[in-house]
């Protein structure tokens, strides 16, 4: 049950990371290309995400033994959710620079008023949001397919996605603009510790770890690792503060 | 041709952005827990998130500014 409602909660969270990036591009060719180029490339997007899931997910629920499964895509999780928690913690201990979707729209709004809009249908558009789409889709897919395998829930995984997208979409519609309002960061960093703590326990317990409590042993390791991350951001600001003290605030930027 | 390009990017973005090292410590640590667990009774379970919290530390430690 835990597990479950924690599948729920991170399929959620994850996806809508992913479909903030997927937005941020389908408003940046929106606004400076054409609507109807962005939602088209969305939808076709959308449609090969589809058959992707259909045919990836009953593939990996059907022929592959689980424990193999959850070794896999243990590590897999793992390897993502330690890179965000490491980018997040560089991030609040300001060693790194925090990530601003305002800036990535300003950037892609550049990007695609440079191009040349040829006649008739805008396939540049469309080519963007499709890729755009396509690529955080896929994020999204994998992050459905591996929550609901390791729940036993497929639905409920592929619930929190569409609840997601829907939040996300309202949003959107709401403001027309880069989903700034959303705090992408501290998603993120919410999102890598439940990777990480998900991963570590999908890679144990493929790997033969005998977890006291089972299931519930999800609830410390998601303690500890906020506990670490909490401990990890006050140590590098405070090694950070001295750094710029001790007058190499150059440095910080080197090393990050 | 573009799938596999793409794929070749991801991964080269993810190795060049420090993520071998996190990668490294789990190609230490996944199979080391598969034998500590096999041989003690939850002994792996320890070892697993040790050292995730290990990895994690040695990678944000080579990020610390040096002030010497």
């Amino acid at each position: 049950m835990t597990a479950v409602v924690f599948a729920v909660g991170a399929s959620f969270l994850a996806s809508c990371v992913e479909f903030v990036e997927a937005f941020t591009i389908i408003l940046a060719v929106g606004i400076t290309r054409s609507w109807k180029s962005a939602l088209y490339g969305a939808a076709a997007a959308a449609l090969a995400l589809v058959a992707i899931i259909a045919v990836f997910g009953l593939t990996l629920a059907t022929t592959v033994p689980q424990v193999v499964l959850q070794r896999v895509i243990g590590a897999l999780v793992l390897v993502f959710g330690l890179k965000w928690i490491r980018k997040s913690i560089l991030r609040y201990a300001g060693i790194k620079g925090m990530h601003d979707e305002r800036e990535i729209f300003a950037e892609e709004t550049e990007h695609l008023q440079a191009l040349r809009r040829s006649g008739g249908f805008d396939w540049a558009g469309f080519s963007v949001s499709f890729q755009g789409t396509l690529l955080e889709g896929l994020e999204v897919a994998f992050i459905v397919i591996t929550f609901g395998l390791n729940s036993h829930r497929m639905d409920l995984s592929a619930l929190g996605a569409v609840g997601a997208f829907v939040v996300v979409a309202a949003l959107g519609c709401i403001v027309r603009r880069p989903l700034e309002q959303v705090p992408e960061n501290t998603m993120k960093f919410v999102v890598g510790i439940m990777l990480t703590t998900f991963g570590t326990f999908w890679a144990g317990e493929g790997l033969g770890v005998a977890w006291p409590g089972e299931d519930l042993s999800i609830i410390p390791l998601l303690a500890i690792y906020l506990l670490f991350s909490w401990l990890a951001v006050r140590a590098l600001v405070a090694v950070a503060g001295a750094s710029r003290i001790s007058g190499h605030p150059e440095k910080l930027e080197a090393a990050s | 041709m573009s799938r596999l390009s793409s794929t070749v990017a991801f991964v080269y973005d993810f190795l060049a952005d420090d993520g071998w090292e996190l990668l490294a410590g789990l190609i230490i640590l996944l199979p080391l827990t598969y034998v500590v667990s096999g041989r003690f009774h939850r002994a792996g379970a320890l070892l697993i998130v040790a050292g995730v919290l290990a990895t994690v530390s040695i990678s944000l430690s080579r990020k610390i500014p040096k002030t010497s």
